[in-house]
């Protein structure tokens, strides 16, 4: 079937098999920040936002995105530019394997659309979706913070 | 095998695709992903269909079945008891995949809304392609036997009546951590008159038993009754002698038992407590 | 003794952690992350606990269009050896081959296929015909050894590599005992004696990242005579990329110049990837199909069929005075080591020397005994063997304190080990064989309980259960020692080269698992040399391009690659000088290094650029450059003391952690970030290994909740309020005054919220997890 999705701000079409998972798609088609942690809706790596909303790419079918808007991790920062959530994790020692945090990332990034100044417990919620089994958190809420922080004095 | 991704505009277009073979409506997708079902050719994705809504009408809320667990949660004007049930269903990625036409047309065990959805006499606005109104009781005595989804009707909208000045509802699950599947949930509502007499009682367990239940051993005793009237515990007993709860291994059916005696206890301190206040 | 705390401009910074800028914009870093179509591996299961492969027949399955390889036991080489990635020769038994003709757990490999697609995969398992014959199982630890139980390595092969205890007929993999002083006498003696069991049980590490392993044929690879076959390089999830190496050529019967292997980022690994797994399958499916091979277990498998926690039941008898002197604690461990011994011994005898050594007492004795069991597999978790023991231990100590009517804070002030003191628990408690003695060089211990209690408001809130009828609140702590690295057994290597800039390529075998290790390395390597962690290029864990180091475990990496980084620099920082002392026409002894140059005490300096292309390109030229080894003497532990507040739903029996404090003396803290997210993270997985986590079987072995949905680990949503206190100290063996952080805060949270639940409602639990069921039956057992 085709395909018609804007993926990180650009247009695409494809053509795909209807039975494939977002998930498997994302990463056939080169988007490997995208993570398989449990492949049952749980584990939360393999978040992106679709319309800015925080889904588990692993248990929606591909064309559940038919014209509809995907933000991977590849399109939320550079290196050069990192967002500042990316940045504020880094300068907070929040990402240890890192495995979880492209998916984390995206549903603060959601969060933070609607959200510009949450609390901790609107945090603690909005990220309750991307299991982390090295930090504990606690670096992951303050990073959240800071970088609310920043984006609200930014603009 | 799947072939086809269909996305019908209206109603009708849902009707002419449940004409394909082996074709299933697709709402969130959060079950069907994980069913690898080999036989399903065709899926018919409502995201066009414009169910997505919550409106104030008159007496209820109408609530479109495409609309998320997570807008119902975030929705001020609707009932606490159904917001925390929409919080109850997952962590934020899957409120946000749920639905709530998905959840009433495929029932697993330990869903969150429609047990709420029942308590509150809710009603079901079906097409067969025929547009059907039904009740809580109607509906889910209907689907008890086949649900929805297994047999090419269409949920569109959810009626959630407003509550009124003298009314309680509660929804209570037991988990050992949040966004667990539930061990035990209990959805209740309550009407009085200004007297103080309960006119209207709905308990709904789910979770612990097959499929959801109303107590009704419980709700009899309360209708028609003044609260200072009853004795809680017996009303426990009266509630644990008239349902079965089924065997999970996550604990034993005695410790759901008595899980299930302290919420109707702290249900029935709520409605007390809300009854004061209303005075 | 105490030396002041070490004051670096590098290290005790929290520079940055070198690879989270790439891992947080989603770099493709990781094993599966390669950008090379593989064939797809799959697994096919025993769906029984315990049977003989009467026979398996492949044909159909590899017929199959798309299938390029299939093995079981007929097919792949039977060389015995142990899955567990230890050095060598391995303190574990070699019970294990690539494929058997005996399944001993549900769950237990069987065959593996590898395909064109995981859907032709899955679908040739299925076609593959075994008939098995089911044979009796046990389950119960504590009947394996009867002599009715079934014999579960039956084979003749199977035994242990190193000389002691080993007696596979009646299922028993290890044994180890010792006593210090008349344990009965003391006890008779006591004031008051007591008499405890305490179980946990098997749980998993979940890293988010289940195993995965690629092997496939590099540029390099060809670079080989005919004779020696061909080579393959095998990119993994390992935390040990040297011993996989060596367990896979052993196993497969090839030899280590065949394999590279390379561990490149990971998603976390906690103990489950020191385990030479999926290695083995994937390199022989390789090199039979001649094309590139990914296996990816799923969660489920990940669940089942990698490695656990092992389950311990606890004995503890001990006395106390009443004034507060513990007169003897005997420690008696039962370590369920289910269907393959793999780190069953060590595990095992961790209980004792991780756990022992913290009181004084008159005597001190253990008994340790690990037994096969046909569940799946237990292997090396975080705290190895610690965790379980320190429950039961540290929930005593309370109760003792409790019973002498003393603050279990106090009790604890008196009692533990001090700078200066050494144990006889060290040297009669190795790695499987006799340990090595030490005597303690760091220990802030009263430190970490004082500013711990002050944190929790210890003084105030204790024993204060509120006037909420139902809601009943209480305070608990624990006091915990780890170790770090295995003493006169491990080493870790590096080697450096200075660059035209005055950067420096580090090149270590310490595998960084997500910890941060590379970035503490460069800051250690940094330190010496005064330039930045970022002039420090650090490249780690490839067989082929880095020095040997055992890998991540025993919390060496700090500690042990660390120092082994810091000799490197040493070396270097001479090489340099010597250089700079013949531009400079001047003795070494004039200058110094600060800030990437080299300085004289009259003010001259040349930069690090300069001195590098001097000894490049001008005169005498020579690469600066160095290697180092290192092996340490002892194992410093680091100590900590942890405080938990929980809330108790008395009518429920649901247990909330409030608030959890960890104070920590893990030395010079590297880099405090990220020895503050060591000690969180483990805590975080502490507290809800104590209230939730826990496999289910049904009667026939089977798990019956593999899967995060039934199988919680805590989320965002359900963490308390979290406070780390890092408390200094100078351990002078370790790199400038470090000690290991890692594992040590895993093993707090069970007793310390034990502790807490006693000062709620009065209840103790001897039976984790402290789930609401076993809680309620607890307050109904003491109306």
């Amino acid at each position: 079937m085709e395909l018609n999705v804007t993926i990180n701000g650009e247009d695409r079409e494809f053509f795909v098999d209807p039975g494939m998972l977002l998930l498997d798609f994302l990463r056939s088609e080169g988007y490997l920040g995208v993570k398989n942690g449990c492949s049952e809706g749980t584990c939360g790596s393999c978040t992106v936002l679709v319309d800015d909303k925080p889904l588990k790419s692993c248990i929606m079918f591909v064309g559940q995105v038919q014209n509809k808007k995907v933000l991977t991790i590849e399109g939320l920062g550079t290196p050069e530019k990192p967002h500042p959530l990316q940045d504020e994790f880094v300068e907070e020692g929040a990402v240890q394997c890192g495995f979880c945090i492209p998916g984390m990332i995206l549903s603060a990034n959601a969060l933070l659309i609607t959200n510009p100044d949450p609390t901790e417990e609107e945090i603690k919620e909005g990220l309750d979706g991307n299991l982390c089994r090295c930090t504990g958190y606690v670096k992951q809420i303050k990073a959240v913070k800071n970088a609310a922080k920043r984006m609200r004095e930014e603009n | 095998m799947l072939t086809n991704h269909l996305y019908p505009n209206t109603i009708e277009e849902v009707f002419e695709y449940l004409g394909e073979p082996n074709s299933k409506l697709l709402a969130g997708g959060t079950g069907l992903s994980l069913e690898k079902n080999l036989k399903l050719e065709t899926l018919i994705d409502l995201q066009n269909v414009k169910l997505s809504y919550i409106k104030a009408e008159g007496d209820y809320f109408a609530i479109g079945a495409m609309t998320s667990a997570h807008e119902i949660y975030k929705y001020d004007a609707l009932p606490d008891s159904l917001k925390y049930a929409a919080y109850s269903v997952g962590d934020t990625p899957i409120m946000h995949a749920v639905t709530i036409g998905g959840n009433l047309a495929k029932f697993y065990n330990w869903v969150d809304i429609p047990p709420m959805l029942w308590a509150m006499d809710a009603s079901i606005v079906i097409y067969n392609p025929k547009e059907t109104v039904m009740s809580s009781d109607e509906f889910f005595a209907y689907s008890r036997k086949n649900n929805v989804s297994a047999r090419r009707e269409l949920i569109a909208e959810i009626r959630v009546p407003k509550s009124v000045k003298n009314s309680f509802s509660e929804y209570q699950t037991f988990m050992t951590t949040e966004n667990e599947k539930a061990q035990l949930s209990l959805a209740s509502y309550f009407e009085w008159d200004d007297k103080g007499e309960i006119g209207k009682t709905h308990f709904v367990l789910s979770a612990a038993v097959g499929f959801p239940i109303r107590i009704t051993a419980i709700e009899d005793k309360l209708n028609g009754s003044l609260l200072n009237d009853i004795e809680i515990d017996e009303l426990i007993t009266m509630a644990l002698d008239d349902i079965k709860l089924v065997s999970s291994y996550k604990s034993t059916i005695e410790f759901r038992k008595h899980i299930l005696g302290v919420y109707i206890k702290r249900t029935i301190n709520g409605l007390k407590e809300k009854m004061e206040v209303t005075k | 003794m105490t030396e002041t705390p070490f004051k670096g401009k590098v290290v005790k910074t929290s520079v940055r952690k070198k690879d989270s800028m790439a891992l947080s914009q989603g770099m493709p870093l990781y094993v599966a992350d390669l950008d090379i179509k593989p064939l797809i591996a799959k697994v096919l299961r025993s769906p029984h606990a315990h049977a003989k492969i009467i026979s398996i027949d492949a044909g159909e399955a590899e017929a199959l269009e798309g299938v390029h390889c299939v093995l079981t036991h007929k097919n792949t080489p039977r060389n015995f050896h142990t899955t567990a990635g230890q050095g060598f020769p391995e303190p574990s038994p070699y019970d294990s081959v690539v494929l058997d003709n005996k399944v001993r757990f549900v769950g237990d490999r069987v065959a593996a296929v590898a395909a064109d697609t995981k859907e032709i995969a899955l679908q040739a398992l299925k076609l593959i015909k075994v008939e098995y014959e089911v044979l009796d199982a046990v389950f119960d630890p504590e009947k394996a050894r009867d002599p009715d139980a079934p014999q579960i390595h039956d084979e003749e092969e199977a035994h242990m590599p190193i000389p002691v205890f080993y007696e596979k007929g009646s299922n028993h993999v290890s044994h180890t005992d010792f006593a210090f002083g008349d344990i009965d006498k003391e006890l008779e003696n006591s004031d008051y004696t007591f008499e405890r069991r305490y179980d946990t049980q098997y749980a998993q590490h979940t890293p988010i990242e289940p195993h995965v392993c690629m092997a496939y044929f590099d540029d390099q690879d060809y670079n080989i005579d005919q004779e020696s076959g061909p080579r393959v390089t095998v990119r993994t999830s390992t935390q040990v990329p040297f011993h996989a190496r060596r367990i896979t050529a052993q196993a497969l019967g090839i030899k280590e110049k065949n394999i590279r292997v390379i561990k490149p980022r990971i998603g976390g690994a906690f103990g489950t990837k020191q385990e030479v797994l999926l290695e083995q399958l994937t390199t022989l499916l390789a090199l039979r199909s001649k094309k590139p091979v990914l296996l990816e277990f799923t969660r489920k498998e990940e669940f089942i069929s990698s490695r656990t926690r092992h389950p311990y039941t606890v004995w503890l008898r001990s006395g106390v005075m009443k004034d507060g002197k513990i007169t003897a604690i005997e420690l008696k461990v039962l370590s369920n080591t289910g269907a393959y011994g793999s780190h069953g011994l060590t595990v095992m005898s961790n209980a004792g020397s991780k756990s022992l050594p913290l009181y004084h007492m008159n005597a001190v004795g253990f008994i340790g005994d690990t037994v096969y069991t046909n569940l799946p597999v237990p292997g090396a978790y975080r705290g190895y063997g610690a965790t379980q023991a320190c429950y039961g231990m540290e929930v005593l100590i309370s109760e003792m304190a409790e019973k002498i009517g003393m603050d279990p804070a106090e009790f604890r002030q008196i009692n533990h080990i001090q700078e200066g003191e050494g144990s006889p628990v060290f040297k009669a408690l190795g790695e499987g064989t006799e340990g090595v003695e030490q005597t303690i060089k760091s220990c802030k211990l009263d430190d970490c309980i004082e500013q711990g209690m002050a944190e929790i408001d210890w003084k105030n809130k204790r024993s204060k259960p509120g006037d909420d009828p139902v809601k009943k609140r209480g305070l608990g702590m624990a006091m915990l020692m780890q170790g770090s690295a295995i003493p006169k057994i491990d080493m870790a290597s590096a080697y450096a080269k200075m660059n035209d800039d005055g950067s420096f390529n580090l090149q270590v075998g310490a595998a960084d698992l997500g910890t941060g290790s590379d970035t503490v390395i460069a800051q250690i390597f940094a330190e010496v040399l005064d330039i930045k962690a970022d002039d420090v290029i650090v490249y780690s864990s490839d067989t082929d391009l880095t020095p040997f180091d055992v890998g991540a475990y025993a919390s060496s990496t700090t500690y042990l690659s660390g120092y082994a980084a810091k000799l490197t620099a040493e070396k270097i920082k001479k090489q340099i000088l010597q250089v700079g002392a013949k531009m400079l026409e001047t003795d070494i002894g004039e200058l110094y290094l600060e800030d990437k140059k080299v300085c004289q005490h009259n003010g001259g300096s040349l930069t690090f650029s300069q001195v590098c292309k001097f000894a490049l390109y001008a005169e005498d030229q020579f690469q600066i450059q160095a290697t180092a080894s290192h092996v340490s003497d002892e194992s410093p532990p680091p100590f900590a003391a942890h405080f938990a507040e929980v809330e108790v739903d008395t009518e429920t029996g649901l247990v909330k952690v409030i608030k959890y404090v960890a104070a920590v003396d893990c030395g010079t803290p590297i880099n405090p970030k990220l020895a503050e997210g060591q000690t969180e993270g483990a805590v975080m997985n502490g507290i809800s290994y104590a209230l939730t986590e826990e496999y289910i079987f049904n009667d026939k072995g089977k798990m019956l909740n593999p899967s995060f949905n039934d199988y919680r680990i805590f989320s965002m949503a359900d963490m308390p309020e979290m406070k780390t206190i890092l408390v200094e100290s100078y351990e002078p063996t370790g790199p400038f005054g470090a000690k290991s952080v890692s594992e040590i805060s895993i093993n707090g949270p069970m007793p310390a919220i034990a502790n807490a639940i006693y000062d709620a409602v009065g209840v103790r639990l001897y039976k984790a997890p402290f789930t609401p069921e076993r809680v309620l039956n607890a307050l109904k057992e003491n109306k």
